[in-house]
Parts: structure tokens; sequence; C-alpha cells
């Protein structure tokens, strides 16, 4: 599993620690959120709803559980492997983990914006606990999408070199 | 050594927002299933039925509401079944910040209650809210509904935007807000808020635990 080549290391070097650290933060938020909404799902309570209203019409949504399984389940399981993928990278510097997370953030990033449109074309109500967790996919998207064009020009850069 | 650190961090970190909520969100549960209805029903409330009846059911619904037109028919059922054993009172809480004619709408209805139809404007806005729920020229159509109803145009256009109408709708919004109304529909049977049941038969049972209770 682990990539440790000599060329990822060089280019693990790259990835400012600060960086995993913000999705280790952000993760963790997300994490909070979406097992709030679990919590609440599996002890059949309602929702303290903030700022916006409506949430509990999202959440009793049938959109809110695909085959069986409530959606922040699914929710806690994404963020918790940002969270493992971000303290494994820590851990070992492979860079095979930035990439799964890329990847993964990608998907979150895209289910995102499935969900925030289906609260605002079919539902025309909002949860804050979902708005919020599309808010944290997209930025924990865009800080890989900084990483990916990090590496890209780095990589590149590297490739003139040798040349 | 820095192995064992990282992935302490990351399971101390993990198990401790899962035993932290938890540990919070009972007490979310508690407070919400024991919300009382904090704005007495008064003259003011448009009610149906006996005044007097031993069960008192408050809705607080919002005409631009998908959820609040499903329970419409469910609560219409429920006044025939119960007759005179109950009182349904209707209040606004319209949700301004995801529907745009949610507001006009209650006013409208309150237009219409100066000339003594207020229900059947509540039925008029609920049976067809597809039609105005998204269209600019809302205004206009409950206008037609009105004069559908007989009401005096002008004035019910007048009353409609008169700042009495605004201040009864935003009164029941507060009340709401005080009682812990959290989503459209909400219902609070003798004051107590209930959850919103799943099925006619669940509201039922309900109603008939009530009736028994106070017999």
């Amino acid at each position: 599993m682990m990539n440790s080549n000599n060329s990822s290391i060089r280019s693990s070097r790259e990835i400012p620690r600060r960086i995993v650290l913000i999705f280790i933060g952000l993760g963790f938020l997300g994490f909070l959120d979406s097992l709030y909404l679990t919590i609440e799902h599996y002890l059949g309570a309602e929702v303290v709803c903030t700022i916006v209203e409506g949430c509990n019409e999202v959440l009793q949504s049938k959109y809110a559980i695909i085959f069986g399984i409530p959606l922040s389940l699914v929710g806690v399981g994404y963020y918790t492997a940002v969270i493992l993928l971000s303290f494994a990278f820590l851990d070992t510097k492979a860079i095979f983990f930035m990439r799964a997370m890329g990847i993964l953030t990608s998907f979150g990033f895209l289910f995102s914006i499935v969900f925030v449109s289906l609260q605002q074309f079919v539902l025309h109500a909002y949860c804050i606990y979902c708005l919020g967790s599309a808010l944290i996919s997209t930025i924990l998207f865009l800080f890989s999408a900084i990483l990916y064009m990090r590496y890209i020009r780095l990589k590149s850069r590297s490739t003139n070199d040798q040349a | 050594m820095k192995h064992i650190l990282i992935w302490g961090v990351a399971g101390v970190l993990l198990a401790g927002g899962v035993v932290g909520l938890l540990l919070l969100a009972p007490p979310s549960k508690n407070s919400n299933s024991s919300a009382y209805l904090a704005a007495a029903v008064s003259s003011a409330d448009h009610a149906k039925g006996n005044r007097d009846a031993k069960i008192v059911l408050v809705e607080y619904g919002d005409f631009q509401c998908p959820a609040c037109a499903l329970y419409e028919p469910v609560v219409e059922q429920l006044e025939e079944d119960y007759g005179d054993r109950m009182t349904f009172i209707y209040r606004h809480f319209p949700l301004r910040n995801v529907h745009a004619q949610a507001d006009l709408a209650a006013q409208a209805s309150e237009a219409a209650a100066l000339q003594g139809r207020f229900w059947e404007m509540h039925d008029l806005l609920y049976q067809n809210q597809n039609e105005w729920a998204k269209n600019d020229k809302a205004e206009e159509i409950f206008v037609g509904y009105a004069v559908s109803l007989g009401l005096d145009k002008e004035r019910f256009s007048q009353d409609m935007n008169s700042d009495a109408v605004k201040t009864k709708v935003e009164n029941d919004f507060q009340g709401g807000v005080k009682s812990g109304v959290n989503g459209t529909p909400n219902f609070y049977l003798n004051g107590k808020k209930i959850e919103n049941p799943g099925s006619y038969d669940e509201f039922k049972q309900l109603l008939n635990q009530e009736l028994e209770r106070n017999s």
C-alpha cells in the first residue's frame, strides 16, 4: 500500500503540514456535524434548527436515506476517512494518501452539489447542518485542488530540471 | 514513538467526538419533546370546532410549505371525525428565508378573515399551493381567490398589505418562536408539542389518548 520510493518522498515534502492540519480540522468539524445528525436520527429526535428553517423537512425527506442508510452516517464515514488519510500521511509521508484524499474530496464535492441542489430545487427547504457539511466538503476540495496544482507544478519543474 | 503519538491523537479526536456528542445529544431531544405552547389560545386565534372541547390542537403552518399542504387533508379529516370534541387552531409561521410568498399568503388569509372567510382562503391557499408558490404574480392570484369567494376586492387588496394584518402575522410568528417552533408544520396538542405523526391513524391515536386522559 505504502508508496515510499524516492520521488514520492521528495514530492511529499512539498505538501505543507499546515494544509494537512487544515484537512484534520475541517474533517473533524464535518465529523461532528454528521455524527450529530446520525445520533439524532437513531434517537428519533427532532434536530435543533437554527438560522435557516426547515431542517426537519429535509432530514425526514426520502432523500435523507439511501438503501436504508441515513446519509448522515455516510457523512460520518466520509469525514472519518478524511481524518484517517491525513493522519496516515502525517505518519508515513507517503504521497499515496494525499492522492486518495484528492479523489475522495472530489466525490465529496460532487455529492455536495447534488445535495444542495436537492434542497434548493426539490425540497425547497434547507438544513443548516447539511449546508455546513456542503461548505466543509467544498473547502476540503479546494485545498485538495491547491495541493494537486502545486504537485503538478513541482513535477513539471523537476522534469525540466532533469532535462 | 512518533507513530504512537500521531495515531493516539487521531484516536482521541474521533473517540472524543463520539463520546462528547453522545453526552450532549440526549438533552436536545428532551428539550424538544417537552416544548410547550408559550402563546395561550385566545379569541384572536382562528378556531374551528368547539371552543370548549377537551382537545385543543394548534398548528403552526406556512401556506407555502409542502409538508403543511400534505397535512392539510389529514387535519381536515380529524376535524370531521372529532367534530365537537375538538378545537383546531391555525397560526402563521411563515418561513421567510425559504418561502418568498409565505408572508403574503398569510396576509391574504388574514385579509379574508376580516371579511369572515379565513378558513375558505386557508383551504384555497393550500389546495392551489403549486399555482402561486413560485409565481411572481402571487398577489394577483390571491386577489383572484378573494373574488371567487365573493369578497370585496378593493378592501381585500388594501387589507392584505395593511399594517394591522402584517402585525397579526408577526405576532403569530413571534408566539411560535417562543413556543419552540422549529419548522412547519408543528402541532401542539393541549399545549404540548407533539412529534409530527407519520399517518392519520397515528394522529388519531394521539388524540384518543388525550381524550381518555381528560375524561
